[in-house]
């Protein structure tokens, strides 16, 4: 077992895990922040994606014990008193169904526009590549990422 | 109209941001994974890393002995109770269905088939205890090919043989379309094997309590999977209740009875805690079932000028080692698609249900369908190369034309309506069709090193499984119904429960817009209950793009009767006739006399109180 200190939304934790633990399965079952999924295990869909020091990461593909020290941001975390732009922007594109991938577009998203606050849609899609939907296809999720651009999401 | 009243059909068409979105988008969803329960374990299931082979022994001492390991089984374990995984769609008298122990007792007959369970206090040592349970297997050979599997010497996947079903269909004279036809072409396509992958992997969480049962699972068929579940074990209906969650997409592989959910029950039961599962990708992408799989044998007879006499299909299916809940009905679903939107003298169909030791196959996309749209318009466009014609040209010499409508195709199917030709015009405008022929052409007759290749296709489809002659001539096991009711509440809100349920359709807001519109009530005072058995105690549940186009019109129905009860409250408000009392607009009013009346709204406090 190692002990690691990590702080996840704002609230400071200290934890003993196995060296072997995912990230995200210590956010889901250890924290309760259930509301970062777990899509494929092999960081291929991206779904699980929180931010770790402010970059978006695949928690999948991420150690508990990399994470000590660490401040973790998750969907939970992106509202404060109202939405998020981003969390506001897919809604009102519709660039969700079932929802599944959302948490990771979101939390990608957000990181993609940190980096570049105005991106055109041809790097929004290279900026999200490593983010599956099944549901949608990926146009309204452009638009979503492009509406919330324009309304100074990165700020 | 009053300024009172609303405008009818204010919701139908309106671009509504949906009422599920508020969960979604910040976390606080109800995935079947999510779910915790008090003294909760988690299983771990030892899989068959072979395609055929005999059980030997099954040795699950050393999973036991390790800390934190409560109980490990074998197939052999649940034997007497683990009964046989359903086929709900026995498309011939004479189908061959294999019986399906949710766990191999004595063959596998698949890579992932579960030979062992192992339960743990949590994922981490599950999965460790699953890595140790040893079996030994005596390999037999496996079967691959379904196009050799029927050969006489081929191995067999069941002592039973390799064939399941021949399902035959034939409908004018095939011979007559045939003779003497100046152009025939015959071609064989394949539509490969594919992995459904929905971005939720499955998960079970199951719970007894005194004899009840509780089942959460990422499901797109909660009654289905009740009434499965009961005839699988023999556990009483009334004691089941399966609750379909937050269900992150489906795509057909969520349309089934699975070993999983089985032995989730039976585990629970045994140990008396409630147990979870959930799959990794890995073990998804071998377990849940596939899809697609079928070699096409598809025969065109022609005539010069492109017009269509005969169709002649014959099809390979690839049902995998088993008949898993719909499998060998999905490949016939093509067999009234096939002939799509022409017109043809003859059409014969043959469908040939194959096993093969393989993960079986399912409910995918379309299932069936699509596949048959691929093969009639790839063979059109052979017609249209062999006799140089343009691809639409030949599709419109044969498509049925629009005053054709009603018409009832060569596959027995009416079409109540269409418009090809407006259609298509609109979308070679889009395209601007005739001019990329234009630089096609050029582009050829210059000997251009970049040339360009256009590719054209018609769709139709046959959806919205409902009680139906065709649905009711293939032998499915399910009457195609769908259930809803309204529940007028006493402050005026509306409860609206559907038996059709979601992952990820949008159903909450789609269904708020009907009743909103039926009922006059504002769309912000529905709420729409689902995919649980104790609130929403029948339904079909959601696949075969069903949802709207039945359980749209259940809700329809039942608004009906909340506004016929509600006149007849209405006329003893007002001491009028009920015949008298008109619905307009959400309210209930004198002919003649509007305003004496009330909002529905109204009406729904006044038979509370």
């Amino acid at each position: 077992m190692a002990n690691i200190t990590v702080t996840v939304d704002g609230v400071s934790y200290t934890d003993d895990v196995e060296p072997r633990l995912l990230l995200v399965h210590y956010l889901r079952e250890r924290v309760g922040k259930t509301g970062t999924p777990v899509g494929c295990d092999t960081s291929n869909c991206g779904a699980c994606t929180v931010h770790m020091n402010g970059e978006s990461v695949k928690s999948c593909a991420v150690l508990a014990v990399q994470a000590d020290g660490a401040e973790i941001t998750t969907i939970e975390g992106m509202s404060n008193g109202q939405w998020h732009p981003l969390q506001q922007a897919f809604h009102a594109e519709h660039a969700l169904q079932c929802g599944y991938c959302t948490p990771g577009m979101i939390m990608a998203a957000a990181d993609l526009l940190r980096t570049n606050p105005h991106p055109s849609n041809q790097e929004i899609r290279d900026g999200l590549e490593g983010n599956l939907c099944r549901c949608t296809g990926y146009e309204n999720i452009v638009r979503a990422v492009r509406r919330a651009a324009e309304s100074g999401a990165s700020s | 109209m009053t300024a009172d009243t609303q405008a009818p059909q204010a919701e139908l068409g309106r671009a509504r941001p949906r009422k599920e979105d508020a969960r979604l988008v910040t976390g606080q969803t109800n995935w079947t994974d999510n779910i915790v329960l008090p003294g909760m374990l988690h299983m771990a299931f030892a899989r068959s890393p072979m395609a055929h082979a005999r059980i030997t022994s099954v040795d699950v001492s050393a999973a036991r002995a390790m800390p934190g390991v409560i109980a490990a089984f074998s197939g052999a374990d649940f034997a007497e109770e683990q009964g046989s995984l359903p086929c709900a769609w026995p498309v011939t008298e004479d189908i061959v269905i294999p019986a399906h122990p949710p766990m191999a007792t004595e063959e596998v007959r698949y890579v992932g088939e579960a030979v062992a369970v192992v339960v743990a206090r949590d994922r981490y040592t599950a999965a460790d205890a699953a890595a140790v349970v040893d079996v030994s297997y005596e390999p037999l050979p496996p079967v691959l090919d379904m196009r050799t599997a029927l050969d006489e010497g081929s191995p067999k996947v069941h002592a039973e043989g390799n064939k399941s079903f021949v399902w035959p269909f034939v409908q004018g004279d095939m011979d007559a379309a045939f003779r003497d036809a100046p152009v025939v072409i015959e071609r064989t396509y394949r539509q490969q094997r594919l992995i459904p992958a929905a971005m939720e992997p499955r998960a079970v969480v199951a719970t007894c309590v005194g004899g009840e049962f509780t089942i959460w699972s990422a499901t797109q068929i909660p009654h289905i999977l009740r009434v499965m579940l009961a005839l699988v074990t023999g556990i009483a209906e009334q004691n089941i209740r399966v609750i379909a969650p937050d269900v992150g997409g489906g795509f057909g592989s969520k349309l089934q009875v699975t070993a999983e959910e089985v032995l989730a029950m039976l585990v629970t039961r045994k140990l008396g805690r409630p147990v979870k599962w959930t799959e990794s990708r890995t073990e998804g992408n071998l377990t849940v079932h596939h899809g697609r799989d079928q070699w096409q044998r598809i025969r065109i007879a022609a005539d010069r000028d492109g017009r269509l006499r005969g169709l002649d299909v014959d099809l390979l299916a690839d049902m995998g080692a088993y008949l898993m809940l719909v499998t060998p009905g999905i490949p016939l679903l093509g067999a009234f698609m096939y002939p799509a939107i022409y017109k043809m003298d003859a059409y014969s169909f043959k469908c040939t249900g194959v096993f093969t030791t393989k993960m079986p196959t399912d409910a995918y996309r379309g299932a069936g369908r699509p596949e048959a749209t691929y093969a009639i318009e790839r063979i059109m466009d052979e017609l249209a190369a062999e006799l140089g014609m343009d691809p639409l040209e030949v599709r419109e010499r044969n498509w049925i034309k629009h005053e054709e409508f009603p018409y009832t195709t060569i596959a027995t199917l009416t079409y109540d309506s269409g418009n090809y030709e407006a259609a298509t015009a609109r979308a070679k405008e889009l395209f601007g069709y005739d001019a990329l022929r234009q630089e096609q052409t050029e582009r050829n007759l210059d000997d251009d090193p970049v040339r360009l290749g256009l590719g054209v296709s018609t769709y139709t489809e046959m959806c919205g499984l409902a009680p139906s002659r065709v649905l009711g001539s293939l032998a499915y096991g399910a009457g195609g119904w769908e259930h809803a009711s309204i529940r007028m509440l006493p402050t005026g809100k509306v409860e609206v429960v559907t038996g059709s349920s979601s992952h990820g359709q949008g159903h909450e807001t789609a269904w708020s817009q009907i009743v909103a519109d039926q009922l006059g009530v504002p769309f912000e005072d529905i709420r729409v209950l689902h995919g649980d058995t104790q609130v929403s105690p029948k339904g079909m549940d959601t696949y075969g793009s069903r949802s709207l186009a039945v359980g749209g019109m259940a809700l329809v129905g039942a608004c009906d009767k909340v506004i016929a009860k509600a006149k007849r409250v209405t006329a003893h408000m007002l001491e009028a006739s009920e015949n008298d009392i008109e619905f307009l607009g959400g309210r209930l009013q004198v002919r003649g006399d509007p305003e004496k009346g009330h909002s529905i709204q109204e009406i729904a406090l006044a038979t509370f109180a």
